[in-house]
């Protein structure tokens, strides 16, 4: 079973709800067989190790593929420079420079130049690190400063860990990156269902509009949604979700307990255990959700 | 000399442009003709990548020297490489910038004046966007 935590935009409490569950969930499972996994997917600034600390078992490199150009053999054409959709490539006189950082690895240059002047080589892009903490697997994946493709990266991620069995009959939790944009999409792709967190603003309301649109309407996932620092304020959120449906599985209030356990770096089922019944409910009713969706 | 001036639009009297990759337009001023073509900027509706291309262009229409308010890391790195002077003017039109650094009265830029997008306007013609990465990223740490 698959549950992806995301939000339609950063700073919601995203982390804080994901690393809360997967605790929760940790101290339900017994055996070794079913540890549940906690795969941190924010690749851009992963910050999930911050607050459940593990011993890392295991570091695996993520490359990508970028054009190096042989100097001997280009004729100086400029075909290259423009077949790129990127335009990671200038050609010029008498250089041909290539900018690793715009090119998207589609190989097109390559394919196109006709001295055959191209090789594709990979370059180190992020890494993927895996480990375990009590009770919990942990999964980190982290994209090297100066990358701009975050979706390679969660693609291995989760290829790692599946492919260490992480997935199979135990529960895996993820933590997506903010927003809406491509690697959201590659974290929330074959999850079980997804619990967006968002707050009671009108900010809060239009990400989650956004993040519904892409979760539900485009991937047909089961969706649920947490309300974080519910104040009791503005209620356009509440009536969003009922409008649309949407169970809202998780409140939070506006506390500053809470604020402080998250900047101390602590679970918030950690510090404050009186949120631990909270997160149990919200996990059953997230699983349920998902399990009412299965074929 | 053939020397590329950055402009708000075409023509010896437009105002030099603060931004290269994304200026609207090009004016190249041949000093010993005076001749003066105005060109538009084939990179100004690109996704990324604008002051390469743009820079790749210039280059292609063999000038000895850009004038430009300022000029982005990969734009610098192109006109570099293929051995073109880089000016900073700050104000002017592109006759005056033309003049002045025929006077020797312009700035050479041997590095990049601005940051990467600098010039790049969101839809909304914004430069915000992002979020902020604190938090600190120790390493001394399980995983
Ligand atoms: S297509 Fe090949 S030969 Fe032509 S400029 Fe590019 S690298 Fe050189
Ligand atoms: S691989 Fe594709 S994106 Fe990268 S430089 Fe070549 S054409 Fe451009």
């Amino acid at each position: 079973m698959r549950l992806v935590i995301a939000s339609g935009k950063g700073g919601t409490g995203k982390t804080l709800v994901a690393t809360s569950l997967a605790l929760v969930a940790a101290e339900r499972a017994t055996g070794s067989d079913a540890l549940p996994a906690l795969l941190d997917a924010d690749v851009e600034a992963p910050n999930v190790a911050l607050f459940v600390r593990a011993e890392v078992s295991e570091t695996v490199a993520v490359e990508r593929l970028v054009p190096v150009v042989n100097a001997a053999l280009c004729t100086h054409c400029g075909r290259c420079a423009e077949v790129c959709q990127f335009n990671a490539i200038a050609a010029l006189p008498t250089q041909t420079l290539v900018f690793a950082e715009l090119c998207h690895g589609c190989g097109s240059c390559a394919l196109q130049c006709p001295a055959g002047a191209i090789t594709e080589e990979p370059q180190p892009m992020g890494r993927v690190t895996l480990g375990q903490a009590a009770g919990l697997r942990l999964g980190e994946g982290e994209l090297q400063v100066g990358e701009a493709m975050a979706t390679p990266v969660i693609r291995a991620l989760k290829h790692e860990a599946q492919r260490r069995g992480w997935d199979g009959e135990a529960l895996t939790i993820i933590d997506a990156p903010p927003g809406t944009a491509c690697p959201v999409i590659e974290a929330l792709r074959g999850a079980d269902a997804a619990l967006l967190v968002t707050e009671p603003t009108p900010f809060g309301l239009h990400d989650l509009r956004m993040a519904v649109e892409v979760a539900r309407d485009v991937l047909g996932l089961p969706v649920g949604v947490a309300i974080n620092r519910d104040d009791g304020g503005d209620g356009s959120v509440a009536a969003y979700c009922a409008q649309e449906g949407l169970p809202v599985l998780l409140r939070l209030p506006l506390e500053r307990e809470i604020a402080a356990a998250y900047s101390d770096g602590q679970p918030l089922v950690t510090a404050l255990p009186r949120y631990r019944p909270t997160f149990e409910a919200a996990l059953d009713a997230l699983l349920a959700l998902a399990e009412e969706a299965q074929p | 000399m053939k020397i590329a001036v950055s402009s708000t639009a075409p023509g010896a009297e437009a105002q030099v442009s603060p931004i290269f990759g994304r200026c609207n337009c090009f004016v190249v001023v041949d000093t010993e003709t005076q001749a003066v073509a105005s060109l538009a900027n084939p990179a100004l509706g690109a996704s990324g990548g604008a002051g390469i291309q743009s820079a790749q262009y210039i280059v292609q229409q063999g000038v000895q020297a850009v004038i430009s308010g300022n000029v982005g890391p990969n734009a610098m790195q192109v006109l570099n490489a293929a051995g073109v002077d880089v000016y900073a003017a700050t104000g002017g039109t592109v006759a005056e910038v033309v003049a002045a650094l025929q006077a020797g009265q312009l700035e050479a830029l041997t590095g990049p004046s601005v940051a990467k997008d600098f010039g790049k306007g969101g839809p909304m013609g914004g430069m915000g966007g992002g979020r902020g990465m604190g938090g600190g990223m120790g390493r001394g740490r399980g995983l």
